[in-house]
Order: C-alpha cells, then structure tokens, then sequence
C-alpha cells in the first residue's frame, strides 16, 4: 500500500485543504482521484463536496455549528483506512480531432514556432494514451496528461477573448479540451466534434478523471459531417 | 404567459440558493449573490427559503403582470413602482392583473430580489433553477432575461398575509464597505508591506466585476518571490492575486480551480454583502482568525432566527 505524505490545513472558515508533498505523478493521481470520490460516500459532518485538482483535494463543509478541528481528526482515521481499490473502471474514449487550419487556428504559429512540419506535429499528438488529470476551472474543462515534452508550449501572453466548444489545445505541458465556448490562454491545435459537455445529459460530462484518451485525425469533411 | 419584462434591465436573472456538488465538474454553484435577502424575500410571500426568485442589478426591470400575484422584493434599496405609483420595498406587495411594477433608481446596495408567491414555471437544471451567466447553463440557457421575455407563474392560492421586513434586518448599504476575511494560504507569500496594505488600504472596486468577481484596484500588492503555482481548487470568496497586483474576489460564478496564490478569504458571515458591493464602491477588509469566523456565523444565524421564527433561513 503506497502512502503519500499529505497535510490539511483549514482554507477558510467553511473549507480544509488536504495537499500532497510528491510532486504530480500517475499514482498520486489515482489515489487523489480515490481518495476524493470516497468522501462523498464517506459520513463527515457538515461535508458539501469534494474537488481535487493535481496535487490537492479541496472539502467543502457548511460552516454553522462545524469544528474543523474535529472535521481534520476523522479525516485523518478516514485516510489511515483508505486502500486504493486495485482495479477500477477506466474507459479508453477515442477522440476523434481536425487540425485543418479553419479550426486549428494555431496550428501553424505553433509548428512554425517548434520548427516541425504539421504531418510531424499530428503524428506526436496522436501518439501518446492521455489520461485525464481533473475536470475544471470551466464545466467539464479536461486537463490531459502525456503530452510528449517536444509540444509542450508556454501559453499564450494575453489569453484570447473567445475560444470555440471542442477546440483542442495547448498550454506549457498539459493537453486539454475546451467543452464549451470560453476565453483561455492555451494554444488552439485542433477541434473536436465531441461534445465533452453537454447540459441536456445527465451526467452532463462524457469522461471522468483518470479516462484514457486517445486522439485520431479527421478531415475538415469529416468534422462538418459528424454525427454523435 | 404571467408576467412578461417590459424592459429587462441590467442583469435580471432567475436564481435560487445555488447547484451544489458539481464543483468536481468544474460547475461552479452560481445562485443569488446575496441568499439572505433571497430567502427574505419568499419568507414576505410565505414561500420555502430555496424558491426561485429573480436577482436583479444595479438598473431593474419593467414587468406587466398577466395575472394577480402577491410579491415580495427585498435586498438592494431601489425605488419601486406600481403603474407610476411609489411603493416601499421589503414589504408584501399585492399586484393585480394588467399591473405594471417598475424599478427607478439605486439608492443603495446593488441586487434586489423579487420573489412571487408560489413559483416560476420552470425546469430544474442540476437540482437547482439558477442561470450560470458565465458558463451558461442552468435557466433560460444561462441567459439574462431580455425585453419581451415570458415567465409563466405557478400561483399559490393560499391567502396572505401582509408582512414587512423586521426593521433590525434592513441594511443600509454603504458605499464604504469593511468585508471580514480570514488569511489565505498563501498570505505568508506577500511582501511585509503587502500584507499590511491588504488588511489597513481601501480598495476599489473596478466596473469590470460581475457574477465571477470582483476585480479590486487602487492598491497592488506584491509577493516575496513570484513563482508559478500549481493550480488548486478555489470557492466563493478567495481572494486571489494575479500576476497584476491586484486582487480579485471570487464570487458564485467563478471557476472551480485557479492557479493564482490564494491571499485570503471571506468569512461565511459577510458572503452575502458581495451581492450589494456596487462597482467603484470603496472596500477595506479586515483580518479574523477561523475561530471568530464561526462564531460570528453562528452569532448572526441566532439573529436572524429570533427574528423571523418560526420560519427558518439558511446563513
């Protein structure tokens, strides 16, 4: 059983912090994503909901009559006994991507940048297995780790004002996908016809954290012409 | 159709309490910035607290009524009339059919909310009816209400009474605003210098904040040695800072993860008073540790209790 130095730290007077010393690596990314997903079956008192992100996990408790010190007491029994469960159900979604120019707008910037040709920069972003990391910052926003470090890109100085739903992107060494129309600063290499976030379905996000991803090429026809 | 919006107004919007336990979604709760004078208001029609209301700012709508319907409006200090009428706010107030109800001029605060006894016919998004401007979702597409729009009423046929809100519960808004935070976790990271300007300096508050945040400027405030962080869950309230310098509160719609360091953060007790911060308003704020954060929560939900039982809001 691997266990992962932590500390908890009250973050406000309705909310503790649990935050890990290693640095972001995939088993502490299972454990997060494990160890979160417990405590909403788990009974702690006042609790609302739990968000975690790459190396932290965020509780949200009602603040009326809650003691946080108490709260920080069975947090630490919960984690004593938590065991990762061995296998859990990971799906691999292949994903389906256009990096013809009229969705890709940065494509060309970007390779000119890198200094590789298109054919090349489709070939190493087709070829890793992502994993999904966390959902975030925007519904259903993915953060994607297994970018191969050649693509990995600083983002952009001044974040762009409108990003189109699907678009694919970019930003230092993470990969990730836009679910809905947003401004953001990461680099648009491509476009996906899925719709990651829809909120007419129940649940409204396609893929979970630690999904697999897998990216394949489609043409601009193949885009306009796709069907769910 | 019941009532339909002469003039929409600024930002007229259907909230309730807020979507909870989607954060790991990245859906943030959005919902009435300021809930106490949400829930004020259905408490003046008999309404459950989480009765969706319409949250209004800062320039308030025109709205015929189709049909009789018993009101209460509350929060923000507007001047209200009925056909050309001025009536007071936080109180019942008893509309009849072909009734026009309008809003004039701010006096003080920036959200009112108008709740209509019984409810709006509408679907619920995520077990709440609350539109997320930002992402939109949740009512009417996360949109604001524009002129022309309908919403149908399911009228409660109970019989009113007429209430006013107990006089030790009406605020007056100031535009000189002191908000109670506790140190961030990243407090520590400031400059000696910052982190006494962050709790003696006012701040103002810049026309560009809205239902994600509230953006502060006149002060900057620098850390000891910028380095990127990793990004983190945030919630309503965290103070963060930018690489700019200035600070920027986030509020019901703001995203559910950030990477900027988390300076402080409201207390739960004054969350509320960041609905009826007008832009261009001055704020100061003022340092408590945790423990008195609760006890003043705790303090002012005996209050509020005493006042209005037996019915019972949530703080």
């Amino acid at each position: 059983m691997t266990k992962f130095d932590y500390q908890i730290d009250i973050n406000s007077d309705s909310s503790l912090l649990i935050s890990f010393k290693d640095s972001s690596n995939s088993e502490l990314s299972s454990y997060i994503a494990q160890l979160t997903k417990s405590f909403s079956e788990n009974t702690l008192e006042h609790f609302i909901e739990a968000v975690s992100a790459y190396n932290s996990i965020l509780l949200l408790f009602y603040p009326l009559g809650w003691q946080p010190q108490k709260t920080i007491n069975q947090i630490n029994k919960h984690i004593e006994l938590f065991r990762l469960a061995t296998s859990t159900q990971i799906s691999l979604i292949r994903v389906p991507i256009c990096y013809d120019p009229e969705v890709a707008t940065d494509l060309d910037t970007f390779c000119s940048k890198k200094n590789i040709s298109i054919a090349r920069f489709i070939e190493l972003h087709t070829k890793p297995t992502y994993r999904i990391e966390m959902l975030g910052f925007l519904p259903g926003f993915l953060y994607l780790s297994g970018l191969d470090p050649l693509l990995a890109q600083p983002r952009k100085s001044t974040p762009d004002y409108k990003i189109p739903a699907g678009s694919v992107a970019i930003g230092g060494n993470q990969a990730g996908i836009y679910p809905i129309e947003s401004p953001g600063g990461w680099h648009i290499i491509g476009r996906t016809p899925l719709k990651f976030f829809d909120s007419e379905r129940s649940p409204p996000t396609l893929a979970n954290p630690m999904d697999k991803i897998k990216f394949y090429a489609i043409s601009y026809q193949e885009y306009c012409g796709y069907e769910y | 159709m019941s009532i339909k919006f002469i003039q929409a107004g600024l930002q007229t919007s259907l909230q309730d309490l807020g979507r909870y336990g989607y954060r790991s979604y990245g859906i943030s709760q959005a919902g009435a910035i300021d809930p106490i004078s949400l829930q004020l208001a259905n408490w003046l029609v008999d309404n459950p607290a989480n009765i969706p209301c319409l949250e209004v700012y800062l320039t308030g709508p025109e709205i015929e009524f189709c049909q009789n319907t018993t009101l209460g409006i509350t929060g923000a200090n507007f001047e209200i009339f009925i056909n050309n009428e001025l009536v007071e706010s936080h109180q019942t107030l008893f509309l009849k059919k072909g009734d026009y109800l309008k809003f004039g001029r701010l006096n003080s605060g920036a959200r009112a909310y108008i709740a209509f006894a019984g409810t709006i016919d509408t679907k619920a998004f995520l077990n709440s009816h609350s539109t997320d401007t930002t992402s939109k979702l949740g009512n009417n597409k996360g949109y604001s209400f524009t002129s022309g729009d309908q919403l149908e009423l399911i009228v409660s046929n109970k019989k009113f009474t007429y209430k006013q809100i107990p006089q030790n519960l009406l605020i007056n808004y100031s535009s000189n605003r002191v908000l109670r935070v506790t140190p961030g976790l990243e407090y520590p990271q400031l400059t000696k210098a910052s982190q006494q300007t962050l709790f003696t300096d006012y701040f103002k508050v810049s026309p560009n904040s809205n239902r994600m945040g509230l953006r502060l400027s006149e002060n900057q405030l620098f850390l000891r040695s910028p380095k990127d962080m990793t990004s983190s869950p945030i919630t309503v309230g965290t103070i963060q800072l930018p690489q700019d310098g200035f600070p920027i509160i986030i509020m019901n719609e703001g995203q559910t993860i950030g990477g900027y360091p988390r300076i402080a953060q409201v207390i739960s007790a004054d969350l509320p008073l960041l609905g009826q911060i007008k832009p261009n308003a001055n704020i100061r704020l003022f340092n408590v540790s945790h423990q008195h954060a609760l006890a003043i929560l705790q303090e002012k939900s005996d209050y509020y209790q005493t006042q209005l039982t037996p019915y019972s809001i949530k703080i």
